[in-house]
């Protein structure tokens, strides 16, 4: 049995099609072309990696993985919180101005594009309620209470989920990059002890056989060669993490200073029905890894996470953002395609083929 | 820096504010739960009142005529 790989999800968009955006907005029809070129193109390149799963490359994701469902929304504004990012800049949130909360698309939208233009598994991402509940503003929008927007928050995600499932997706990857953000702004930990409690409410929905496919990502942000949160220890986030009753973690570990710490944490919490996907390229770290240090990081993962609860990923998407173009097309092809040669290299030595 | 702290200060308020949500929520489907087992509890109970009641033979099948009860 092969260690499975699997992409995050996002790639840099085609400098043509971020420029076309700036200029006449996500949605013009006459964008249509470039959307589906910048797909196609995806899709062609991912499959020459040989990464055995792939994904659309979120091309169609606007403005970013955190609000492509909501935005464009009527009722919201565009002054929700800002996330501060180590580089300097903030990335700012969509706000709830009325109810009811409804999504305006569902990722399965984007999913059945990819899957209709590869025989290859498609996984998609879709962003966790705990996220989107930030969106609800401080103060109570009358006619509509903070209980009847969880409520609806919850339908939401449950409806994105299931329609990706029942198209055939490999995996759905709920994007949980708040994680270490909810202790950095809590440290006594009740405001992620809340998170895990609100996307657990949402996994309860979903069968055991539903769950195996439904997996978490954990990173500490990435835009603009950036994070939001790494400074926050590992140590704080993942005791919590594994009480997700999901199948899948997507942890990002590439990046960290200390990857053997987090992997004996990782051990120590991790439960008997949940696979660790390893990070093992930085799409914040400019250098191409080679196939031989990404070999090297899943020998290494595999000492403290047992073969058959072993993947490996990527430590984020490479462009969460959509205009984020700090990382190139090339470069972000180059270390999947290391990620995809350093696990094979890494199952013949473990043993894993 | 100010406007970050205030911001900061915000964003707490808001999520904990959910949380509160989120619990209620959360008892809510704990509660539904419970009545959901009662249910099927009830239902079970009187289905082996109605099985253990009847004198005639009896015996249930799958769609594919399968033997499923007694097993």
């Amino acid at each position: 049995m092969p260690i499975p790989t699997e992409p995050i999800g996002s790639i840099p968009r085609p400098l043509r099609l971020i420029e076309a955006v700036a200029k006449v907005g996500s949605e013009a029809p006459s964008l249509e072309p470039l959307y589906e070129e910048a797909i196609r193109d995806t899709i062609v390149r991912f499959e020459a990696t040989g990464s055995p799963v792939i994904s659309d490359g979120e091309q169609r994701k606007y403005h970013n993985f955190w609000t492509y469902c909501v935005h464009g929304l009527p009722n919201t504004t565009a002054e929700g919180f800002a996330i501060p990012f180590s580089a300097g800049h903030t990335r700012r949130m969509l706000r709830l101005a009325s109810g009811p909360f409804r999504y305006r698309r569902y990722a399965d939208s984007y999913l059945e594009v990819a899957m209709r233009q590869t025989q290859l598994p498609v996984k998609q991402a879709v962003i966790s309620p705990s996220a989107l509940s930030l969106m609800y503003p401080p103060t109570r929008i009358p006619g509509y209470s903070r209980e009847e927007f969880i409520d609806d928050l919850l339908g939401e995600h449950e409806t994105e989920i299931r329609r990706c499932l029942q198209k055939g997706a490999h995996k759905v990857q709920v994007d949980f990059t708040e994680g270490r953000l909810a202790i950095k702004i809590d440290p006594s930990g009740d405001l992620l002890n809340s998170f895990i409690a609100l996307n657990n409410l949402a996994l309860a929905r979903f069968s055991a056989a539903e769950r195996a496919r439904i997996g978490v990502h954990t990173c500490p942000g990435g835009d603009l060669d950036s994070t939001h949160s790494a400074d926050i220890d590992y140590a704080e986030l993942l005791p919590s993490l594994f009480e997700l009753h999901a199948g899948n973690f997507y942890i990002a570990l590439a990046g960290e200073r200390d990857p053997v710490r987090v992997l004996k944490i990782i051990r120590q919490y991790m439960k008997p029905n949940q696979r660790i996907f390893a990070g093992v390229t930085g799409p914040i770290d400019p250098r191409v890894e080679t196939p031989e240090e990404v070999r090297d990081r899943v020998v290494q993962a595999a000492k403290y996470i047992p073969v058959e609860q072993l993947g490996t990923t990527d430590d984020c998407g490479f462009s969460p953002f959509s205009d984020d173009t700090s990382t190139s097309r090339d470069t972000a092809f180059a270390k999947i395609r290391s990620r995809v040669l350093g696990t094979a290299l890494a199952a013949r030595i473990i043993g894993a083929e | 820096m100010q406007g970050q702290d205030d911001e900061e200060e915000l964003l707490r308020s808001v999520a904990l504010q959910n949380a509160k949500s989120i619990l209620a929520a959360r008892q809510r489907a704990e509660q539904e739960l419970v009545a959901a087992k009662e249910a099927l509890r009830e239902w079970s109970e009187k289905l082996t009142n109605i099985l253990e009641s009847i004198t005639d033979g009896f015996i249930a099948t799958d769609k594919e005529w399968r033997l499923t009860s007694p097993t």
